[in-house]
């Protein structure tokens, strides 16, 4: 990014920061928060501490931020060293990345780009360079409609089960827009606070379908029709055997334990319980288990900007009619002139850009933001 | 719910509070002697049990008697003055309970199985019935902080009943979860008494036990590293190969590498064909394991468990369920 790019995004964002502070939410229990940022020119700053929202808006408004960052832990002392911190407990956070949930139109957007000879196109990319053989190869992710509201229903999937299975209230769950590809879920209660790493990642693999013996179940090798049967007269008490019976339900006609009963002793138990193990894989949320199991982690706080967009990391209170690429850009439509290298199509505020190819143009301010934030655009004089 | 519990009942869960004012009131040292003697054989025997067996069994006709040799054992074991002795003895007292918590089931006394979860552990366990069926329900995150330590997949989270915040289970596997935590409540217990007052004749009976007292029969690692684990061999293949390795791929080489004894120069070179390389980074990270940069913290080789959630874990048969991939290869010498 050339420096005219660089200082048109920190004054964007600076306006931002200053005009907008009622954007930013301010976290729970604040004092007992560890906050960081990233600066323009690189390089996280972590361990800080606030008292206040003053403190955190002077905090914005000061350095004017590329990212801030809020734990999801609380300490007795968020500025001290990690081991010194004190840990409290922390709040249980999910994130539902589209870019991870490999939808047939990532490569119809994604890109890649070799660092060293320039060379570029669209879809996976590659081990090597063609081009030059090298190995330093950067990706540039890209999200349309389609794979955003994949992401979605992964969200529907993730509050179906933390509320039925796990018991929590809709209250303690918050829903955001992480401000560039996906979704963050953010749980406060004290059922979990307490809970450490390895109980932390017992919840990812409950909601990842991951361990899951299909014998606890009641699907087990080498039964009979009946039998099978009265095994599977308590699947219902399992979250997974609940889900199943559901899908079943929904899709196919008549007793969905008879159904599966059948199907069992009809193929096999080596066929079935492969076919059993993809439909479950298809059931399972899609998340990201490194950040819900990170307890030393500080998250994107809500209402700031996200570098590589521009949009904000926005609360979502109504899922169903939340439109990510229009009720989070801030930004004005004045004109400005940028080059383009490429973009694929996108759609921002109700505007459709794009596809665009080693052009120079003049765009509303808030798509050129986001070209230029991207990465694929500088601004021209 | 109010319980109202018996000397039975202290004589069977004799870590409870009442207990305690139970034996305060009814001062030892105001015994005969012929009396003293037989509590103080029971106590003798609770330990020697809990040594041999792993196990203690029988329980005194006389519930008095019995809860005070309890007290009485707790001296004795602290005058052994042996961490492994105390930690066996308690396992043992812990699994004492255990068995009398699922007798308390078998007869049908489920509310003193509610009572104690509430009592020494501030557990809300509740009764689940449908037809026939009969389940404890404990709210999931209690059921999280106590099953995790287990390493069979049956105690995985996914592999139990779970439903609007309860998990589901069966008496037995209720009264599993708090093994632990009860041998390591009498082991606190048996820490913090104070033993000025500790009476001349019972010195004899305390060095005989200690001469019957186990002692650890640690394996120690110290043998010559004959092979790599699996995952510190897939890390040095994919270094060899030029790829990248994943934040746990390295963390695993570096601290594995310095476990073993190698110096920071040497597990440098090894990192020294990844694409990203930059020594000077790669140096300083490596140092930091080490202890010798930042906080001064020297990190452990991670778990197996720890290194198959961060998908870095390739065991073979020959890893011989080890925890830790620092036990490779030496588990049995």
């Amino acid at each position: 990014m050339n420096e005219r790019s660089l200082e048109f995004l920190k004054k964007e964002f600076k306006w931002y920061y200053y005009y907008k502070d009622d954007e930013i939410e301010e976290p729970k229990r604040i004092e007992e928060r560890e906050f960081g940022y990233m600066p323009f020119s690189k390089g996280m700053i972590r361990h800080l501490s606030l008292k206040s929202r003053g403190e955190l808006i002077a905090l914005l408004l000061r350095e004017v931020p590329a990212g801030v960052y809020c734990s999801c832990s609380y300490y007795l002392s968020p500025h001290l060293p990690m081991g010194e911190k004190g840990w409290k407990g922390s709040d249980l956070i999910f994130d539902i990345d589209a870019d991870g949930l490999n939808s047939p139109c990532k490569t119809e957007h994604d890109r890649w780009i070799c660092k060293n000879c320039g060379f570029n196109a669209f879809g996976k990319r590659p081990e090597l360079c063609p081009n030059c053989n090298s190995l330093k190869i950067e990706e540039i992710s890209w999200s349309c409609d389609l794979c955003m509201n994949k992401a979605k229903e992964e969200v529907l999937k993730l509050l179906e089960i933390l509320e039925e299975d796990f018991g929590l209230s809709r209250k303690e769950i918050q829903i955001y827009f992480s401000g560039n590809m996906g979704y963050h879920i953010q749980v406060q209660s004290p059922l979990i606070e307490e809970l450490n790493q390895d109980g932390r990642n017992e919840i990812v693999d409950y909601l990842s379908c991951k361990g899951l013996n299909i014998e606890k179940l009641g699907f087990v090798r080498g039964l009979r029709y009946d039998e099978i049967l009265q095994r599977l007269s308590n699947l219902d008490y399992y979250g997974w055997g609940r889900r199943l019976l559901k899908f079943f339900e929904n899709n196919y006609n008549g007793n969905p334990t008879i159904k599966l009963a059948e199907m069992l002793s009809k193929e096999g138990y080596k066929k079935f319980s492969k076919a059993l193990k993809d439909l479950f894989d298809q059931l399972s949320v899609k998340i990201d288990r490194e950040v819900t199991i990170d307890l030393h982690r500080i998250f994107r706080l809500p209402g700031s900007l996200h570098q590589r967009s521009g949009l904000i990391k926005k609360k979502v209170n109504d899922l169903d009619y939340f439109d990510p690429y229009d009720d989070t850009c801030p930004f004005n439509d004045e004109p400005v002139k940028i080059r383009i290298s490429f973009s694929p199509k996108f759609r921002l505020k109700g505007k459709e850009f794009g596809p665009y190819k080693n052009e120079t143009l003049t765009l509303p301010k808030y798509a050129c933001l986001f070209l230029v934030a991207r990465g694929v655009a500088e601004v021209e004089g | 719910m109010e319980l109202s519990l018996g000397k039975r009942d202290y004589a069977r869960y004799p870590f409870l509070k009442e207990a305690g004012e139970l034996v305060r009131l009814l001062d030892l040292s105001l015994y005969d002697v012929t009396k003293f003697l037989k509590i103080l054989d029971r106590a003798k025997e609770r330990i020697l049990q809990a040594f041999k067996r792993g196990k203690i069994e029988q329980e005194l006709e006389d519930s008095e008697d019995e809860l005070l040799s309890f007290s009485l054992a707790l001296f004795l074991v602290k005058a052994i003055n042996n961490e492994f002795a105390i930690k066996r003895y308690s396992l043992a007292e812990a699994l004492r309970v255990e068995a009398f918590l699922n007798e308390e089931f078998s007869n049908n006394n489920i509310s003193i199985i509610i009572y104690l979860f509430k009592r020494l552990f501030k557990i809300e366990i509740r009764e689940f019935h449908k037809d026939e069926e009969f389940f404890f329900e404990i709210p999931f995150k209690d059921y999280l902080i106590r099953a995790t330590k287990f390493h069979d997949e049956s105690w995985k989270l996914i592999n139990r009943p779970l439903y609007h915040g309860y998990v589901r289970l069966k008496a037995k596997d209720l009264i599993r979860l708090i093994r632990e935590e009860i041998a390591l409540m009498i082991e606190e217990r048996i820490k913090l008494l104070k033993l000025a007052k500790f009476p001349e004749k019972l010195k004899e009976i305390v060095n005989d036990l200690k001469q019957k007292a186990p002692h650890p029969t640690l394996w120690i690692g110290r043998g010559e590293v004959k092979d790599y684990p699996p995952c510190v061999k897939h890390a040095l293949k994919e270094l060899e190969e030029g790829r990248n390795l994943p934040h746990y791929g390295r963390f695993l080489l570096a601290s594995y590498m310095l476990a073993i004894g190698k110096g920071v120069d040497e597990i440098v070179g090894l990192f020294s064909k990844a694409p990203d390389f930059k020594e000077k980074i790669t140096r300083y990270q490596i140092e930091h394991i080490a202890g010798l940069k930042g906080g001064g913290t020297k990190y452990r080789v991670p778990s197996c468990k720890t290194l198959a959630e961060h998908n870095f874990c390739f065991k073979t048969e020959e890893c011989n369920n080890i925890r830790n991939p620092f036990q490779f290869g030496r588990k049995n010498e």
